[in-house]
């Protein structure tokens, strides 16, 4: 009995010392890895719509029926709120606006942080997206952070922001419709959002 | 002598993945490019290093009986902060390792060589062995890496080396799942003609 | 009714699609290592299932109920590997008391799974697409059950492949990866697949 007991305690000894270290370097870094996630996002907002000295955080409830799955937490920023920020110059004049897109993708969540202006028409053009965040399958999916993917949404409005295959202007990816589609149908739905929080705020 | 052999046996000779075929999961999951494969192939030989480090030193002070969850507790704490350490300072190599970070706590290359060579030898040996098989395992890796995107993306490193027409419609089955085990299958195939000319 | 339809569609994802070894990876060593003999693969097969099923749901509990209340996610790692080896010895302990004929059958494979990285992928995986609990269990189940069908194939083909006239040099490993890269392209047609 006695002997059990003792590698019990040899057992726990270890273990505790393990994590006691280990809570000493999350300590250090978690920090960092916050900090990092913060730089990310502020960096992928100055890209997408550059030129802007201030973000406004602003956000408006919506009503979107998410995909409820029964088995998942959450659907992965679908519903609910909707968050985005307002880019003002030094004068304080409003520039465009900034929101990040999710889209159900193949095997992921894709996020896209998206810069919109306004036209002369009062229309939203996008002015310029980047894929934050994917994991999709390497050599298909994955090919929607190249520059050839992701440049094409400069330029385009509600109207024409769909996949070919859907009669709009973006081409897929190929042997990739599914990823093409979300990141696609994510930026359109956020500016239809966007039009509807701009409008309630106008009015 | 024996130093050096210690250091390179890891190397070609007993090889990790090629000759033991250990470590299989990370190895075709992780070689769809070189950046993830070389980041892969340090983290695990870092892990290996540590492990055998303190397993040596502390092999005399486990009792016999719960020595493999000991092993577990030590390997899964390098891991773990291996896993931290990257995720502050390379996230973008976090990011695309993703799931197989953690994993490398049932990578049975560690617990293999914690088990067969660190609790029975001296701290410098074990250093020695984990330093060896952890490259033979980063060089493995990276092999394998160059070979599936060089042929599935047209690229090294991200950087192109095929013209464009074959990037444009490259093989694309050598970067998906079927190429890693086809490409892992016929390497092994030519180290065994290697084995046999020796 | 949607319950039921989610289910199902998990089911579907989690066998052919995203399958644990052909399409994500895990559980590579038993695949090459157990597959060699049809009555082993199906013993091995469902200890994995068994042990899969268990893991997810133990482990998903302590992730939600232990550590993060707690703060402590970043002893994830180590938190889950514990107990999924703490669970197979017990599991071991219990089938060989219980039933010894089911011991005699699945004992010898049950000390494999621990490092097996299936077992702890899918804990993993549970916790970072967050399911639910049903939906964990139910993931850990599935998953295993995909498992269990290409290590069964395998043992199959590689049974028949015994008396193939195999060159010298690709005999044994190298052709058991040419045969599962075959099995990959033929999984990799549900690829895209949705439901």
């Amino acid at each position: 009995m006695m002997y059990y007991i003792k590698l019990g305690f040899v057992l726990l000894l270890i273990s505790g010392i393990a994590a006691g270290i280990l809570a000493f370097i999350n300590g250090k870094t978690e920090p960092i890895i916050q900090m990092n996630a913060e730089l990310e996002e502020s960096n992928a907002r100055a890209e997408v719509l550059p030129d802007v000295k201030d973000f406004v955080l602003d956000s408006l409830a919506v009503e979107v029926a998410a995909e409820e799955d029964p088995l998942k937490m959450s659907s992965g920023g679908g519903g609910g709120q909707f968050y985005y920020y307002i880019g003002k110059d030094e004068a304080g004049n409003t520039i465009g606006y900034v929101f990040k897109a999710y889209g159900k993708g193949y095997s992921s969540t894709v996020q896209t942080m998206v810069g919109v202006k306004v036209n002369e028409a009062g229309e939203f053009v996008v002015n310029k997206i980047k894929i934050t965040y994917q994991s999709e399958t390497p050599g298909l999916g994955a090919n929607c952070t190249s520059d050839n993917f992701m440049g094409q949404f400069a330029g385009q409005t509600p109207a024409t922001l769909a996949v070919d295959k859907d009669g709009g202007k973006i081409t897929s990816i190929t042997g990739a419709t599914i990823t093409s589609r979300a990141v696609t149908n994510s930026i359109r739905q956020g500016i239809e959002n966007l039009k509807t929080a701009t409008e309630g705020a106008q009015s | 002598m024996s130093t050096v052999k210690e250091l390179t046996k890891g190397f070609v000779k007993e090889n990790p993945v090629f000759v033991m075929a250990l470590g299989m999961c990370p190895t075709l999951a992780v070689t769809t490019s070189v950046e993830n494969a070389i980041g892969m192939g340090l983290a695990a030989t870092f892990v290996l290093i540590c492990s055998n480090i303190i397993i040596s030193l502390i092999k005399n002070l486990i009792p016999s009986k719960i020595r493999i969850p000991c092993y577990i507790v030590v390997i899964a704490s390098f891991v773990t902060i291996v896993d931290m350490a990257m995720h502050a300072y390379v996230p973008a190599l976090h990011k695309s390792l993703g799931l197989f970070i953690p994993l490398i706590v049932v990578n049975c290359i560690i617990l293999g060589r914690a088990e067969a060579f660190a609790s029975k030898n001296n701290v410098f040996k074990s250093m020695l062995d984990g330093i060896g098989m952890g490259l033979g395992f980063t060089l493995a890796l990276v092999v394998l890496g160059s070979i599936r995107e060089v042929l599935g993306a047209g690229q090294f490193l991200g950087m192109n080396v095929l013209p464009e027409a074959y990037r444009n419609l490259p093989m694309l089955a050598a970067i998906l799942a079927p190429g890693a085990f086809l490409t892992l299958g016929l390497l092994m195939g030519l180290m065994e003609i290697f084995k046999k000319k020796q | 009714m949607q319950f039921i339809g989610s289910m199902f569609t998990l089911a579907i994802m989690s066998i052919f699609v995203s399958n644990f070894v052909l399409s994500r990876f895990l559980g590579l060593c038993p695949y090459i290592g157990v597959s060699k003999k049809l009555d082993s693969a199906v013993g091995m097969g469902m200890a994995v299932i068994f042990v899969m099923t268990l893991a997810s749901t133990i482990t998903w509990l302590i992730q939600y109920y232990l550590l993060v209340p707690n703060n402590l996610g970043y002893l994830q790692t180590i938190a889950f590997i514990l107990t999924i080896a703490a669970l197979v010895q017990f599991v071991e302990m219990v089938i060989q008391k219980m039933a010894p004929a089911l011991y005699k059958s699945l004992g010898v494979f049950l000390p494999l799974i621990t490092t097996n990285c299936a077992v702890l992928g899918v804990s993993i995986l549970n916790i970072t697409e967050e399911y639910t609990f049903i939906g964990s269990v139910m993931n850990g189940f599935f998953s295993g059950v995909g498992f269990t069908l290409v290590l069964v194939l395998m043992a199959g083909i590689r049974e028949r492949l015994e008396q193939a006239e195999v060159p010298v040099t690709m005999k044994g490993m190298p052709i058991a990866l040419i045969v599962a890269g075959c099995m990959a392209l033929a999984f990799g047609g549900f690829a895209g697949f949705k439901i």
